[in-house]
């Protein structure tokens, strides 16, 4: 039997052991290099797709710099960027008029670029077929905070009397906030009664793929990987206008309107003086099509690629770090 | 015991006929001390963390009441949880509903194991299925919440639409069930626990006595560890109160105060871990509101364990 | 002595008679719940983890625990890739590795040393039950409220930037002990409380001074409950998601760390990016990291099992 002392001991000794041999024997396989810089990357969920693979394939490029990226929501991104602790904010979504300001007043102005469109596609079952398209006045009925609209009959009378299971993300989410500036108004933070809410996408895919009478609104990716579950529902920008189904080339060429939303990085002014964050940035930059499209996005067109690169040599220039 | 007898010293021709015993060396005397103070240390570090969660949740409530204009009064009782009312009482419902629906569960089904593990079942038996067991206490929060939308939900849909109750894709029962298995290995195994240490002596006195096993073990076994079972199951119903990830996908984010556990709900947890991965600017009144509400929440756990100990300290019995 | 003495006496009553084997057939079922939905759990993860194989059915055990066994090897592995294919697990292992390690010699000591405290030495007064309350209700503080006191505190050092321990390794550890330190302070109180007088009266008549009789012989005759907290604890700590998320910098790094200054990811975190993401293919990822997750938690559990059992086989039935 062990005592107390001895089984103390052992475990010490045991895990003194362990914590020399273990992380020596799996972390010295590799043989990487040891990585001496770090560009740190912090922000929203979504485009955290694509500033993931910039991460991966960066690394292929400078194994010696060490990205790391993280998911604390926008707001959160903005918060721990004021906080000097973060180099590039992903964002969803442009920066407020108090964060531009604080930020100014750090001495951590930035510098934006575009990385990506995202589409926001309406859903419903593919068994629905009365559902032609969708405008936006009908949406705006269905989902702002007052609506009564409880059967598809009410949207339009030509619709049969059924039901109408209502998804959508929570209202912490950036997808939430922005469809329902585009579609309600801005300011407007509540749900609707009734509603299905999720904080996670692929719940809402489940949810309305269950369904026959769902309707509900995530970002495009979430649709192009699932269409056999889903029906996407072209959308009518105003009376007078063509019903628009998403797909990637209407996204990009803000066919898709009003709920095609760009996709951000904010990237400190300062931290560009550092090479690392210099050559990431550009790595990201020059290869953003790639990028975007592989993580589902619609990449940014030409104007946008020029304004980015205009830009960013400016940013490089007052920094000090002329682009090579 | 013979490290103790080891420890005396020989007696010599001087000492033959004074007692044996001689007071710890100076050596051991400071061993002694410092243990004590080693002891006390670790016991103030609890005492150390909640002053700090308690400074920083004061702090910001403050700062939340001042900048949002809601009053104390309003904010607990309101049932508009969203800005600018927020009325948490949907959010406390809910809490108190995942709270008792899980223990509704867990406790029977626990302490019945514990009681089977401990009494009943053969040792070979014991040594596979009390581990197993444990298993699921270190299963991701979130695994439980994917357990809860694959299977649950879609099983309860089967049991009761047939009989026209109508379960929404997210809705309570569902997340009482899921929480309810996972706390379920925190009464099991802890009670096992105290229910194995009860003197044998005791069973035996009982058997002497003519009792049979059930007698003997829900009279007189679970008495005597009663105090251990009790605080098993106040660990597990504090557990099912903090539980946040699956809680937030298996009843999802729609404040409700309705009775009816079929439909989605909203608990203080899920508010709280919504506010923090948000999108909200910081210092803004929704963002100040997930440290009011994590306050109400300590506060009403605070409450329900001085209540059950004074509960407990009447029941308890010591058995030497 | 064993435990499964029943009395040869038979009772007159009917009910009597009934009773203890319906209870005893409730106990069981109660026990087997628990047993089935684990059963469930691990199955419909393997199934997800291991991709679907049509044509093979799942007792083919086997070529079904080779596949698994590839599936793990190849996780542990890699790091992030740019398919689901060449994506690994393997910061998220190490990582959590390290936190595991550093938990457990925060949380360990200082729970048994509170614990020995309140039982042994502390006088019973009022400041005693406010001190056992405090515990009790820190127990159920949610999880993610220990994740904005790490942040606050350890992370950031409530300002102060010379105690600020960055998104460190170290943060993430002390932050998770905090969370798991109740636990082991309560089981261990009633590991401790359990143990008959007598044994520490024998060992006082004998001599021993208070320190020696709790380390010397209270200690290992409660050290099967001691090591069940510790058990629940660590298994609770491994799998964590919130409070994790709140004190870690990154959700992907590409480089595991190589000290416990250094940035990580554990574990379910890195499984928690993967089950959001759209793709099919990684829902599969993000199952396989489960299975990875649990794999891990079995062999923990599986040495402080052995230990507590070997500790605990002499003092059964006292």
């Amino acid at each position: 039997m062990l005592t107390l002392r001895q089984t103390t001991q052992g475990l010490g000794t045991f895990l003194k052991v362990l914590s020399l041999v273990v992380p020596a024997a799996l972390a010295g396989c590799g043989g990487e290099s040891k990585p001496v810089e770090m560009v740190t990357v912090d922000g929203s969920s979504t485009v955290f797709r694509i500033s993931q693979k910039a991460q991966i394939d960066f690394n292929q490029v400078a194994p010696n710099i060490q990205v790391s990226v993280g998911n604390h929501g926008t707001g959160g991104g903005f918060d721990r960027y004021l906080r000097n602790e973060v180099d590039v904010i992903d964002a969803s979504r442009d920066a407020k008029a108090e964060e531009t300001q604080k930020a100014k007043e750090s001495g951590l102005d930035w510098t934006r670029f575009l990385v990506g469109y995202d589409g926001i596609t309406v859903v419903v079952h593919p068994k629905n077929d009365f559902v032609k398209s969708l405008s936006v006045e009908q949406l705006k009925k269905l989902y702002q905070p007052e609506s009564e609209i409880t059967t598809w009959k009410d949207l339009d009378p030509s619709w049969p009397d059924k039901k109408i299971i209502v998804y959508s993300p929570d209202s912490a989410s950036g997808t939430f906030e922005f469809f329902m500036e585009a579609i309600v108004g801005k300011g407007v933070k509540t749900q609707r009664k009734g509603v299905q809410v999720s904080p996670d996408d692929n719940q809402l895919v489940a949810g309305v793929a269950g369904d026959e009478g769902a309707i509900g609104y995530f970002g495009y990716g979430y649709f192009a990987v699932n269409k056999e579950r889903l029906r996407a529902v072209p959308v009518q920008n105003g009376p007078d206008a063509q019903p628009v189904m998403p797909t990637p080339e209407t996204i990009m060429s803000k066919e898709y309107a009003p709920l095609a939303r760009p996709l951000y990085i904010f990237v400190k002014n300062s931290a560009l003086k550092r090479s690392a964050v210099a050559q990431f940035v550009k790595h990201y930059l020059g290869n953003i099509e790639k990028f975007a499209t592989s993580a589902n996005f619609d990449a940014p067109n030409e104007t946008d690629r020029k304004a980015n690169e205009e830009a960013l040599n400016k940013a490089l220039e007052s920094a000090g770090n002329p682009s090579a | 015991m013979g490290r103790v007898m080891s420890q005396l010293p020989r007696p010599t021709s001087k000492s033959r006929d004074t007692n044996l015993w001689a007071s710890p060396g100076p050596w051991r005397r400071l061993e002694g001390s410092f243990a004590h103070v080693f002891l006390v240390l670790c016991t103030l570090t609890t005492v150390l963390t909640t002053v700090s969660i308690l400074v920083i949740l004061s702090v910001q409530t403050v700062q939340f009441f001042r900048v949002s204009g809601v009053s104390p009064f309003q904010f607990l009782f309101g049932s508009d949880v969203e800005s600018p009312h927020f009325g948490i009482l949907p959010l406390i419902w809910g809490t108190a509903m995942v709270a008792v629906g899980s223990s509704l569960i867990a406790v029977p089904v626990g302490l019945l194991s514990a009681i089977y593990l401990s009494e009943y079942a053969p040792r070979r038996v014991r040594s596979v299925l009390k581990p197993s067991l444990e298993l699921l206490a270190g299963i991701p929060t979130i695994v439980y919440g994917f357990l809860a939308l694959q299977l649950v939900t879609p099983g309860l849909r089967l049991l009761l639409n047939p009989i026209g109750l109508d379960v929404e894709q997210f809705n309570a029962l569902s997340a009482c069930i899921v929480v309810g298995v996972m706390i379920i290995p925190m009464v099991s195994s802890l009670s096992e626990d105290v229910l194995s240490a009860v003197p044998q002596g005791l069973r035996e006195a009982a058997y002497g006595l003519g009792a049979t096993k059930f007698e003997v073990s829900t009279r007189i076994v679970l008495p005597a560890a009663l105090s251990g079972v009790f605080a098993s199951f106040i660990l597990a119903v504090s557990r099912a109160v903090g539980e946040t990830m699956a809680v937030v996908l298996a009843a999802g984010r729609v404040p409700s105060l309705s009775l009816n556990p079929l439909v989605s709900i909203e608990t203080m947890t899920a508010y709280i871990v919504a506010v923090v991965g948000g999108e909200e600017a910081p210092g803004s009144p929704t963002s100040l509101s997930l440290f009011a509400v994590a306050m109400v929440l300590f506060i009403v756990t605070l409450s329900m364990n001085i209540v059950s100990r004074v509960v407990l300290a009447r029941y308890r019995e010591a058995y030497v | 002595m064993s435990k499964q003495t029943q009395g040869n006496y038979v009772p007159h009553s009917r009910s009597r008679r009934l009773l203890g084997p319906l209870f005893a057939i409730a106990c069981v079922l109660a026990t087997l719940t628990g047993v089935v939905v684990l059963a469930i759990l691990l199955g419909s993860v393997l199934t997800t983890g291991l991709g679907h194989r049509p044509g093979r059915p799942w007792y083919h055990l086997p070529q079904n625990l080779w596949d698994l066994g590839q599936l793990m090897v190849s996780l542990v592995s890699k790091t992030p890739g740019e398919s689901a294919q060449t994506t690994g697990f393997r910061v998220g292992v190490i990582s959590s590795l390290w936190l595991l390690g550093l938990i457990t010699l925060f949380a360990v000591p200082v729970g048994l040393g509170a614990a020995i405290y309140l039982e042994e030495y502390a006088r019973p007064g009022r400041i005693n039950t406010i001190i056992q309350t405090n515990i009790a209700n820190l127990a159920g503080v949610p999880s993610i409220v220990y994740g904005i006191l790490g942040l606050t505190l350890f992370v950031r050092g409530f300002g102060f930037k010379s105690f600020a321990l960055g998104y460190s390794i170290w943060a993430g550890a002390l932050t998770l002990s905090l969370l798991v330190l109740p636990v082991i302070i309560i089981a261990a109180q009633e590991a401790i409380r359990a143990v008959p007088i007598t044994l520490r009266q024998a060992a006082l008549a004998l001599g021993a001074t208070k320190w020696q009789t709790v380390r010397d012989h209270v200690l290992p005759a409660a050290l099967p409950g001691i090591m069940t907290g510790i058990i629940l604890s660590l298994s609770r700590a491994i799998g964590e998601t919130a409070p994790v998320l709140m004190v870690t910098q990154a959700s992907s790094l590409l480089n595991p760390p190589r000290g416990p200054s250094d940035q990580y990811v554990p574990l379910p975190l890195e499984i928690y990016n993967y089950a959001k993401y759209p793709d099919p293919a990684d829902q599969t990822l993000a199952a396989g990291g489960i299975l990875l997750l649990l794999v891990l938690l079995i062999s923990m559990n599986a040495v402080a099992i052995v230990i507590r059992n070997r500790s605990g086989r002499l003092h059964r039935n006292i």
